[in-house]
Protein backbone atom coordinates (compact mmCIF):
# COMPACT_ATOMS: atom_id res chain seq x y z
CA UNK A 1 0.00 0.00 0.00
CA UNK A 2 1.43 3.33 -0.78
CA UNK A 3 -0.20 5.55 2.22
CA UNK A 4 1.01 2.92 4.89
CA UNK A 5 4.29 2.87 3.46
CA UNK A 6 4.50 7.00 3.11
CA UNK A 7 3.35 6.97 6.53
CA UNK A 8 6.10 4.54 8.07
CA UNK A 9 8.40 7.16 5.92
CA UNK A 10 7.36 9.48 8.15
CA UNK A 11 7.27 8.30 11.44
CA UNK A 12 10.62 7.79 10.38
CA UNK A 13 11.96 10.91 9.57
CA UNK A 14 9.33 12.44 12.94
CA UNK A 15 11.81 9.91 14.93
CA UNK A 16 15.34 10.94 13.76
CA UNK A 17 14.17 14.46 14.39
CA UNK A 18 12.90 14.02 17.99
CA UNK A 19 16.21 12.24 18.42
CA UNK A 20 18.41 15.27 17.76
CA UNK A 21 15.86 17.12 19.96
CA UNK A 22 16.36 14.80 22.93
CA UNK A 23 20.17 14.66 22.46
CA UNK A 24 20.00 18.37 23.16
CA UNK A 25 17.32 18.80 25.86
CA UNK A 26 18.65 21.83 27.75
CA UNK A 27 19.31 23.80 24.81
CA UNK A 28 15.39 22.83 23.28
CA UNK A 29 13.36 23.90 26.64
CA UNK A 30 15.51 27.05 27.08
CA UNK A 31 14.80 27.70 23.78
CA UNK A 32 10.77 27.59 24.16
CA UNK A 33 10.85 30.21 26.55
CA UNK A 34 11.37 32.89 24.33
CA UNK A 35 8.59 31.93 21.73
CA UNK A 36 6.10 31.33 25.28
CA UNK A 37 7.25 35.21 25.97
CA UNK A 38 6.87 36.51 22.51
CA UNK A 39 3.26 34.81 21.89
CA UNK A 40 2.07 36.10 25.66
CA UNK A 41 2.82 39.87 24.69
CA UNK A 42 -0.74 40.36 22.37
CA UNK A 43 -2.62 38.36 25.26
CA UNK A 44 -1.43 40.80 27.70
CA UNK A 45 -2.52 43.55 25.36
CA UNK A 46 -5.92 42.28 24.85
CA UNK A 47 -6.25 41.10 28.38
CA UNK A 48 -5.41 45.37 28.80
CA UNK A 49 -7.89 46.05 26.21
CA UNK A 50 -10.97 44.38 28.16
CA UNK A 51 -10.22 45.83 31.34
CA UNK A 52 -11.38 49.24 29.75
CA UNK A 53 -13.77 47.55 27.29
CA UNK A 54 -16.74 45.19 27.88
CA UNK A 55 -16.72 43.44 24.33
CA UNK A 56 -15.33 44.07 21.04
CA UNK A 57 -17.98 43.83 18.47
CA UNK A 58 -20.15 41.62 20.30
CA UNK A 59 -17.57 39.41 21.45
CA UNK A 60 -16.30 38.85 25.21
CA UNK A 61 -13.04 38.26 26.82
CA UNK A 62 -13.64 34.62 26.91
CA UNK A 63 -14.50 34.73 23.17
CA UNK A 64 -11.65 36.59 22.28
CA UNK A 65 -9.80 34.32 23.98
CA UNK A 66 -10.85 30.94 22.61
CA UNK A 67 -10.72 32.28 18.71
CA UNK A 68 -6.96 34.03 19.46
CA UNK A 69 -5.99 30.62 21.24
CA UNK A 70 -7.05 28.20 18.49
CA UNK A 71 -5.54 30.72 16.28
CA UNK A 72 -1.92 29.90 17.89
CA UNK A 73 -2.70 26.50 17.76
CA UNK A 74 -3.70 25.73 14.21
CA UNK A 75 -0.84 27.91 13.23
CA UNK A 76 1.92 27.05 15.57
CA UNK A 77 1.18 22.97 14.50
CA UNK A 78 1.26 24.72 10.71
CA UNK A 79 4.81 26.33 11.37
CA UNK A 80 5.88 22.86 12.80
CA UNK A 81 4.80 20.68 10.29
CA UNK A 82 5.32 22.99 7.40
CA UNK A 83 8.68 24.49 8.25
CA UNK A 84 10.82 23.39 5.89
CA UNK A 85 8.45 25.70 3.17
CA UNK A 86 9.65 28.65 4.40
CA UNK A 87 13.25 28.10 2.96
CA UNK A 88 11.72 26.51 0.03
CA UNK A 89 12.41 28.95 -2.88
CA UNK A 90 16.21 29.64 -1.97
CA UNK A 91 17.38 26.32 -0.87
CA UNK A 92 15.21 23.86 -3.22
CA UNK A 93 14.44 26.67 -6.59
CA UNK A 94 17.26 28.85 -6.69
CA UNK A 95 20.28 26.91 -5.69
CA UNK A 96 18.79 23.91 -7.25
CA UNK A 97 18.18 21.44 -4.44
CA UNK A 98 15.02 20.25 -6.41
CA UNK A 99 17.33 18.05 -8.12
CA UNK A 100 17.87 15.75 -5.17
CA UNK A 101 14.54 15.63 -4.31
CA UNK A 102 13.71 14.51 -7.96
CA UNK A 103 15.98 12.04 -8.31
CA UNK A 104 14.53 10.28 -5.29
CA UNK A 105 11.54 7.61 -5.52
CA UNK A 106 9.16 8.91 -3.35
CA UNK A 107 6.27 11.98 -4.68
CA UNK A 108 8.83 15.70 -4.14
CA UNK A 109 6.29 17.15 -2.30
CA UNK A 110 5.63 14.76 0.31
CA UNK A 111 9.63 14.92 0.61
CA UNK A 112 10.04 18.13 0.91
CA UNK A 113 6.92 18.64 3.48
CA UNK A 114 8.13 15.81 5.87
CA UNK A 115 12.07 15.66 5.76
CA UNK A 116 12.28 18.58 8.25
CA UNK A 117 9.88 19.83 10.88
CA UNK A 118 10.23 22.60 13.50
CA UNK A 119 10.01 22.25 17.39
CA UNK A 120 10.36 25.57 18.33
CA UNK A 121 6.64 26.21 18.62
CA UNK A 122 5.83 23.69 21.31
CA UNK A 123 5.52 26.27 23.16
CA UNK A 124 3.23 27.89 22.05
CA UNK A 125 1.20 25.20 21.46
CA UNK A 126 1.18 25.02 25.03
CA UNK A 127 -0.03 28.77 25.39
CA UNK A 128 -2.61 27.82 23.22
CA UNK A 129 -3.88 24.75 24.83
CA UNK A 130 -3.76 27.22 27.82
CA UNK A 131 -5.79 29.60 26.59
CA UNK A 132 -8.61 27.60 24.87
CA UNK A 133 -9.25 25.74 28.59
CA UNK A 134 -8.96 28.80 30.07
CA UNK A 135 -11.89 30.27 27.75
CA UNK A 136 -14.05 27.08 28.26
CA UNK A 137 -13.96 27.03 31.55
CA UNK A 138 -14.79 31.21 31.71
CA UNK A 139 -17.36 30.59 28.93
CA UNK A 140 -19.00 27.25 30.79
CA UNK A 141 -19.00 25.50 27.67
CA UNK A 142 -19.02 21.47 28.84
CA UNK A 143 -17.58 19.82 25.70
CA UNK A 144 -18.63 16.24 25.65
CA UNK A 145 -17.55 13.50 23.27
CA UNK A 146 -18.92 15.35 20.21
CA UNK A 147 -17.05 18.60 20.76
CA UNK A 148 -14.19 16.76 21.49
CA UNK A 149 -13.81 14.92 18.16
CA UNK A 150 -15.33 18.78 16.15
CA UNK A 151 -12.23 20.49 17.90
CA UNK A 152 -10.44 17.63 16.38
CA UNK A 153 -11.45 17.67 13.09
CA UNK A 154 -11.25 21.81 12.71
CA UNK A 155 -7.82 21.45 13.95
CA UNK A 156 -6.86 19.18 11.24
CA UNK A 157 -8.89 20.75 8.57
CA UNK A 158 -6.97 23.97 10.07
CA UNK A 159 -3.65 22.99 9.09
CA UNK A 160 -4.66 21.23 5.94
CA UNK A 161 -6.05 24.20 4.86
CA UNK A 162 -2.86 26.19 6.33
CA UNK A 163 -0.49 23.93 4.73
CA UNK A 164 -2.30 24.89 1.18
CA UNK A 165 -1.83 28.35 1.43
CA UNK A 166 1.60 28.09 2.71
CA UNK A 167 2.60 25.86 -0.28
CA UNK A 168 1.13 28.10 -3.08
CA UNK A 169 2.46 31.46 -1.44
CA UNK A 170 5.44 29.62 -1.56
CA UNK A 171 5.64 27.69 -5.30
CA UNK A 172 4.74 31.29 -6.99
CA UNK A 173 8.52 31.47 -6.59
CA UNK A 174 8.78 29.10 -9.43
CA UNK A 175 7.68 31.68 -11.42
CA UNK A 176 9.15 34.88 -9.97
CA UNK A 177 12.48 33.40 -9.13
CA UNK A 178 12.62 35.46 -5.69
CA UNK A 179 13.32 33.30 -2.75
CA UNK A 180 11.29 35.23 -0.39
CA UNK A 181 8.84 36.90 -3.12
CA UNK A 182 5.09 36.91 -1.73
CA UNK A 183 5.26 34.47 1.28
CA UNK A 184 5.64 36.72 4.12
CA UNK A 185 2.91 39.44 2.89
CA UNK A 186 0.29 36.15 2.10
CA UNK A 187 1.37 34.50 5.10
CA UNK A 188 1.04 37.43 7.51
CA UNK A 189 -2.79 37.95 6.44
CA UNK A 190 -3.13 35.03 8.87
CA UNK A 191 -3.29 38.23 11.56
CA UNK A 192 -6.56 38.88 10.46
CA UNK A 193 -8.09 35.88 11.45
CA UNK A 194 -6.89 35.92 15.04
CA UNK A 195 -9.86 38.28 15.82
CA UNK A 196 -13.26 38.01 15.56
CA UNK A 197 -13.79 39.04 11.63
CA UNK A 198 -16.99 40.95 11.82
CA UNK A 199 -14.55 43.71 13.66
CA UNK A 200 -13.42 44.17 9.82
CA UNK A 201 -14.97 45.88 6.47
CA UNK A 202 -16.61 43.72 3.71
CA UNK A 203 -13.25 43.78 1.40
CA UNK A 204 -11.58 42.12 4.37
CA UNK A 205 -13.99 39.73 5.65
CA UNK A 206 -14.30 38.52 1.85
CA UNK A 207 -10.44 38.05 1.30
CA UNK A 208 -9.62 36.32 4.57
CA UNK A 209 -13.06 34.13 4.24
CA UNK A 210 -13.12 32.82 0.22
CA UNK A 211 -9.73 34.37 -0.94
CA UNK A 212 -6.81 33.34 1.85
CA UNK A 213 -9.21 31.35 3.52
CA UNK A 214 -7.78 31.84 6.76
CA UNK A 215 -11.02 32.83 8.51
CA UNK A 216 -11.70 29.06 8.27
CA UNK A 217 -9.24 27.83 10.37
CA UNK A 218 -9.82 30.43 13.40
CA UNK A 219 -13.02 32.22 13.46
CA UNK A 220 -15.76 29.65 12.11
CA UNK A 221 -14.58 26.80 13.80
CA UNK A 222 -14.09 28.99 16.63
CA UNK A 223 -17.89 30.51 16.60
CA UNK A 224 -18.56 26.67 16.20
CA UNK A 225 -18.06 26.51 20.04
CA UNK A 226 -18.81 29.95 21.31
CA UNK A 227 -22.13 30.79 19.33
CA UNK A 228 -23.83 27.93 17.85
CA UNK A 229 -26.86 29.90 15.93
CA UNK A 230 -24.82 32.02 14.10
CA UNK A 231 -22.18 31.87 10.71
CA UNK A 232 -23.77 28.23 10.53
CA UNK A 233 -23.71 28.30 6.89
CA UNK A 234 -19.92 29.09 7.02
CA UNK A 235 -19.16 25.82 9.04
CA UNK A 236 -20.90 23.75 6.20
CA UNK A 237 -18.34 25.38 3.93
CA UNK A 238 -15.77 24.07 6.25
CA UNK A 239 -14.99 20.44 4.80
CA UNK A 240 -15.06 22.13 1.07
CA UNK A 241 -12.51 24.42 1.73
CA UNK A 242 -10.86 21.96 3.22
CA UNK A 243 -10.57 19.76 0.23
CA UNK A 244 -10.85 22.82 -2.92
CA UNK A 245 -7.51 24.80 -1.29
CA UNK A 246 -5.07 21.27 -0.68
CA UNK A 247 -6.43 20.49 -4.60
CA UNK A 248 -5.40 24.22 -6.08
CA UNK A 249 -2.56 24.39 -3.93
CA UNK A 250 -1.53 20.58 -5.64
CA UNK A 251 -2.12 21.48 -9.35
CA UNK A 252 -0.43 24.58 -8.77
CA UNK A 253 2.66 22.93 -7.45
CA UNK A 254 2.61 19.85 -10.76
CA UNK A 255 2.61 23.17 -12.84
CA UNK A 256 5.54 25.01 -11.05
CA UNK A 257 7.41 21.15 -10.90
CA UNK A 258 6.80 21.27 -15.15
CA UNK A 259 8.41 25.11 -15.33
CA UNK A 260 11.01 24.04 -12.76
CA UNK A 261 14.57 24.49 -15.18
CA UNK A 262 17.80 23.42 -12.74
CA UNK A 263 19.77 26.09 -11.54
CA UNK A 264 22.79 23.59 -12.96
CA UNK A 265 25.11 23.98 -9.36
CA UNK B 1 39.33 61.16 14.02
CA UNK B 2 35.46 61.71 13.59
CA UNK B 3 36.21 60.76 9.88
CA UNK B 4 36.84 57.44 10.69
CA UNK B 5 33.00 57.06 11.90
CA UNK B 6 31.21 59.09 9.60
CA UNK B 7 33.00 56.24 6.88
CA UNK B 8 31.25 53.95 9.01
CA UNK B 9 27.91 55.43 9.37
CA UNK B 10 28.39 55.47 4.99
CA UNK B 11 29.38 51.67 4.42
CA UNK B 12 26.28 50.70 6.83
CA UNK B 13 24.23 53.16 4.30
CA UNK B 14 25.20 52.04 1.46
CA UNK B 15 25.27 47.72 2.09
CA UNK B 16 21.78 48.00 3.10
CA UNK B 17 20.78 49.38 -0.96
CA UNK B 18 20.85 46.08 -1.76
CA UNK B 19 17.57 44.72 -0.53
CA UNK B 20 14.93 47.11 -2.14
CA UNK B 21 12.50 44.41 -3.27
CA UNK B 22 12.72 43.21 0.13
CA UNK B 23 11.60 46.50 1.45
CA UNK B 24 8.73 46.79 -0.59
CA UNK B 25 7.74 43.41 1.27
CA UNK B 26 8.20 44.61 4.00
CA UNK B 27 5.88 47.81 3.86
CA UNK B 28 3.56 45.31 2.45
CA UNK B 29 3.93 43.51 5.29
CA UNK B 30 3.61 46.87 7.84
CA UNK B 31 0.40 47.43 6.28
CA UNK B 32 -1.22 43.79 6.51
CA UNK B 33 -0.25 44.20 10.49
CA UNK B 34 -1.24 48.02 10.31
CA UNK B 35 -4.92 46.96 8.81
CA UNK B 36 -5.41 44.38 11.57
CA UNK B 37 -4.87 47.16 14.41
CA UNK B 38 -6.59 49.19 12.78
CA UNK B 39 -9.89 47.56 12.49
CA UNK B 40 -9.09 46.20 15.94
CA UNK B 41 -9.92 49.55 17.74
CA UNK B 42 -11.95 50.67 15.36
CA UNK B 43 -14.38 48.13 17.07
CA UNK B 44 -12.94 48.80 20.09
CA UNK B 45 -13.63 52.49 19.82
CA UNK B 46 -17.78 51.77 19.12
CA UNK B 47 -18.40 51.07 22.64
CA UNK B 48 -17.51 54.93 23.34
CA UNK B 49 -15.69 57.70 21.90
CA UNK B 50 -12.59 58.40 24.19
CA UNK B 51 -10.54 55.79 26.46
CA UNK B 52 -8.13 57.08 28.77
CA UNK B 53 -8.00 59.90 27.16
CA UNK B 54 -7.52 58.81 23.50
CA UNK B 55 -10.09 59.13 20.76
CA UNK B 56 -9.88 56.74 18.01
CA UNK B 57 -7.89 59.37 15.63
CA UNK B 58 -4.99 59.59 18.18
CA UNK B 59 -4.77 55.69 19.03
CA UNK B 60 -4.10 55.26 15.03
CA UNK B 61 -2.00 57.91 15.19
CA UNK B 62 -0.56 56.27 17.74
CA UNK B 63 0.20 53.25 16.30
CA UNK B 64 1.26 54.65 12.99
CA UNK B 65 4.16 56.59 14.62
CA UNK B 66 4.94 53.43 16.45
CA UNK B 67 4.95 51.11 13.87
CA UNK B 68 7.52 54.25 11.96
CA UNK B 69 9.64 54.37 14.86
CA UNK B 70 9.73 50.36 15.49
CA UNK B 71 10.82 50.18 11.08
CA UNK B 72 13.32 52.60 12.30
CA UNK B 73 15.76 50.65 14.37
CA UNK B 74 15.76 47.43 12.56
CA UNK B 75 19.45 47.23 13.72
CA UNK B 76 21.46 44.52 11.93
CA UNK B 77 24.79 46.40 13.77
CA UNK B 78 24.10 44.63 17.10
CA UNK B 79 23.59 40.82 15.33
CA UNK B 80 27.22 41.66 13.53
CA UNK B 81 28.71 43.09 17.16
CA UNK B 82 27.54 40.07 18.68
CA UNK B 83 28.99 37.22 15.29
CA UNK B 84 31.93 39.03 16.03
CA UNK B 85 32.03 38.69 19.72
CA UNK B 86 31.28 35.03 19.77
CA UNK B 87 33.53 33.94 16.80
CA UNK B 88 36.62 35.77 17.90
CA UNK B 89 37.25 38.23 15.26
CA UNK B 90 36.63 41.06 17.77
CA UNK B 91 40.31 40.81 18.63
CA UNK B 92 41.33 42.25 15.05
CA UNK B 93 39.14 45.49 16.25
CA UNK B 94 40.59 45.63 19.31
CA UNK B 95 44.06 45.88 18.03
CA UNK B 96 42.45 49.10 15.95
CA UNK B 97 42.93 52.61 17.84
CA UNK B 98 38.59 53.11 17.77
CA UNK B 99 36.48 53.44 19.90
CA UNK B 100 34.11 50.61 19.59
CA UNK B 101 30.68 51.58 20.93
CA UNK B 102 31.01 54.78 18.64
CA UNK B 103 31.53 52.97 15.87
CA UNK B 104 28.64 50.92 16.68
CA UNK B 105 26.87 54.22 17.10
CA UNK B 106 27.87 55.37 13.82
CA UNK B 107 26.74 51.84 12.15
CA UNK B 108 23.22 52.33 13.83
CA UNK B 109 22.74 55.91 12.64
CA UNK B 110 23.95 54.56 8.72
CA UNK B 111 21.65 52.07 9.13
CA UNK B 112 18.60 54.41 10.55
CA UNK B 113 18.73 57.16 7.96
CA UNK B 114 18.93 54.85 4.88
CA UNK B 115 15.71 53.15 6.28
CA UNK B 116 14.07 56.22 7.05
CA UNK B 117 15.07 57.63 3.21
CA UNK B 118 14.23 54.13 1.46
CA UNK B 119 11.31 53.18 3.70
CA UNK B 120 9.58 54.93 6.33
CA UNK B 121 8.76 58.38 4.04
CA UNK B 122 6.92 55.60 1.98
CA UNK B 123 5.15 54.58 5.08
CA UNK B 124 4.31 57.66 6.25
CA UNK B 125 3.44 58.92 2.79
CA UNK B 126 1.39 55.53 2.29
CA UNK B 127 -0.96 55.61 5.96
CA UNK B 128 -1.49 59.24 5.23
CA UNK B 129 -3.19 58.82 2.29
CA UNK B 130 -4.88 55.40 4.00
CA UNK B 131 -5.51 56.90 7.24
CA UNK B 132 -6.78 60.12 9.07
CA UNK B 133 -3.92 61.46 11.14
CA UNK B 134 -3.57 63.37 13.90
CA UNK B 135 -0.88 66.61 13.22
CA UNK B 136 1.01 67.15 15.89
CA UNK B 137 -0.10 68.71 19.15
CA UNK B 138 1.31 72.49 18.63
CA UNK B 139 4.71 73.35 16.91
CA UNK B 140 6.33 73.52 20.26
CA UNK B 141 5.08 69.94 20.87
CA UNK B 142 6.46 68.65 17.40
CA UNK B 143 10.11 70.37 18.30
CA UNK B 144 10.29 68.45 21.61
CA UNK B 145 9.42 65.05 19.65
CA UNK B 146 11.80 65.53 17.39
CA UNK B 147 14.22 65.86 19.98
CA UNK B 148 12.36 63.06 22.41
CA UNK B 149 12.54 61.22 19.00
CA UNK B 150 16.72 61.34 18.86
CA UNK B 151 17.07 60.52 22.59
CA UNK B 152 15.10 57.51 21.95
CA UNK B 153 17.38 56.33 19.32
CA UNK B 154 20.31 57.00 21.41
CA UNK B 155 18.47 54.90 24.28
CA UNK B 156 17.63 52.11 21.28
CA UNK B 157 21.29 52.10 20.21
CA UNK B 158 22.91 51.95 23.75
CA UNK B 159 20.49 48.39 24.45
CA UNK B 160 21.66 47.47 21.18
CA UNK B 161 25.43 47.89 22.06
CA UNK B 162 24.65 46.54 25.98
CA UNK B 163 22.77 43.50 24.35
CA UNK B 164 25.51 42.71 21.81
CA UNK B 165 27.96 42.92 25.01
CA UNK B 166 26.52 40.30 26.90
CA UNK B 167 27.55 37.67 24.23
CA UNK B 168 30.82 37.89 25.53
CA UNK B 169 28.98 36.12 29.05
CA UNK B 170 26.60 33.79 26.63
CA UNK B 171 28.43 32.83 24.13
CA UNK B 172 24.68 32.83 22.14
CA UNK B 173 23.12 35.23 20.55
CA UNK B 174 19.56 33.98 19.49
CA UNK B 175 18.09 33.61 22.72
CA UNK B 176 19.76 37.27 24.57
CA UNK B 177 18.24 39.14 20.78
CA UNK B 178 14.64 37.69 21.63
CA UNK B 179 14.27 38.48 25.18
CA UNK B 180 15.73 41.75 24.40
CA UNK B 181 13.07 42.33 21.74
CA UNK B 182 10.14 40.77 23.50
CA UNK B 183 10.97 43.33 26.51
CA UNK B 184 11.61 46.17 24.21
CA UNK B 185 8.29 45.22 22.09
CA UNK B 186 6.08 45.28 25.24
CA UNK B 187 7.43 48.11 27.52
CA UNK B 188 8.22 50.68 24.58
CA UNK B 189 4.72 50.95 24.10
CA UNK B 190 5.07 49.79 20.86
CA UNK B 191 1.40 47.35 20.72
CA UNK B 192 -0.49 49.89 22.85
CA UNK B 193 0.02 53.61 24.84
CA UNK B 194 1.65 52.91 28.33
CA UNK B 195 -1.19 54.23 29.93
CA UNK B 196 -3.96 51.54 28.88
CA UNK B 197 -1.93 49.18 30.65
CA UNK B 198 -3.04 48.45 34.92
CA UNK B 199 -1.66 50.79 36.55
CA UNK B 200 1.43 48.36 38.52
CA UNK B 201 2.27 47.04 35.08
CA UNK B 202 2.44 51.30 33.77
CA UNK B 203 4.56 52.27 36.29
CA UNK B 204 7.11 49.31 35.73
CA UNK B 205 7.49 50.38 32.36
CA UNK B 206 7.98 53.96 32.76
CA UNK B 207 10.43 53.00 35.56
CA UNK B 208 12.54 50.74 32.56
CA UNK B 209 14.16 52.80 30.18
CA UNK B 210 12.47 51.23 27.02
CA UNK B 211 9.68 53.74 27.49
CA UNK B 212 11.77 56.70 25.81
CA UNK B 213 12.17 54.89 22.58
CA UNK B 214 8.21 55.02 21.69
CA UNK B 215 5.90 55.75 24.37
CA UNK B 216 7.38 59.06 25.11
CA UNK B 217 8.01 60.86 21.89
CA UNK B 218 4.99 59.75 20.81
CA UNK B 219 3.01 60.90 23.66
CA UNK B 220 4.37 64.61 23.51
CA UNK B 221 3.56 64.65 19.69
CA UNK B 222 0.05 63.82 20.43
CA UNK B 223 -0.02 66.54 23.66
CA UNK B 224 -1.14 63.87 26.08
CA UNK B 225 1.19 64.94 28.87
CA UNK B 226 1.08 68.60 30.29
CA UNK B 227 3.67 71.10 29.71
CA UNK B 228 5.22 70.32 32.96
CA UNK B 229 5.51 66.58 32.23
CA UNK B 230 7.16 66.97 29.07
CA UNK B 231 9.93 68.21 30.47
CA UNK B 232 9.96 65.76 32.97
CA UNK B 233 9.79 62.86 30.21
CA UNK B 234 12.80 64.20 28.67
CA UNK B 235 15.05 64.67 31.53
CA UNK B 236 14.25 60.73 32.58
CA UNK B 237 14.75 60.18 28.63
CA UNK B 238 18.35 61.56 29.34
CA UNK B 239 19.18 60.31 32.29
CA UNK B 240 18.36 56.68 30.93
CA UNK B 241 20.12 57.62 28.09
CA UNK B 242 23.53 58.42 29.78
CA UNK B 243 22.79 55.42 32.40
CA UNK B 244 22.65 52.77 29.47
CA UNK B 245 25.63 54.23 27.88
CA UNK B 246 28.08 54.15 30.51
CA UNK B 247 26.70 50.74 31.26
CA UNK B 248 27.26 49.67 27.94
CA UNK B 249 30.72 51.23 28.47
CA UNK B 250 31.31 49.06 31.70
CA UNK B 251 30.39 45.84 30.27
CA UNK B 252 32.26 46.28 27.45
CA UNK B 253 35.65 46.77 29.50
CA UNK B 254 35.21 43.71 31.77
CA UNK B 255 34.24 41.71 28.65
CA UNK B 256 37.05 42.07 26.85
CA UNK B 257 38.92 41.47 29.81
CA UNK B 258 36.95 37.95 29.80
CA UNK B 259 37.16 37.37 25.39
CA UNK B 260 37.93 34.31 24.52
CA UNK B 261 39.80 33.80 21.24
CA UNK B 262 39.08 29.91 19.48
CA UNK B 263 41.28 29.53 17.47
CA UNK B 264 42.28 31.52 14.55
Amino acid sequence: MVISHYLELYLCFVSQHLKKILEYRLSFFIGIIPFILLQLLPIIIIWAIFKKVPHIAGFNFNEVLFIYGLGIICYAFGRMLFSNLNDFGYQYIIKGGLDTVLIKPINPLFYIVASDFSEKEIGELLVGIILIIKSIIGLEIHPGILEFFALLYFLINGIIIYGSINLIAVIICFWTKDPRGLTSPIMRIQEFSQYPVTIYGKAVRFIITWIIPFAFITFFPAVFFIRREEFGGYILCLPLIGIIFPLIAYLLWLKGLSKYESSGT
Amino acid sequence: MMDVYVEFAKKSFQRLLAYRMSMVFRLCGFLVSLFVVYYLWKAIFTTSSVIEGYSFKMMITYLILSFAINALYDLPAEHELADKIIQGEIAMDLTKPIDLQRIFFAQSVGISINQLITYNIAFLIVTAFLFKIEPPCSMIGFVFFIISLLVGFIIMTAIGFITGTICFWTRDAWGIFFVKTALLIFFSGALIPLHFLPKWLENIAMILPFHGIIYTPISIYLGTISDYGVINLLLNQTIGAILLISLGKMLWYVGIKKVVIQGG
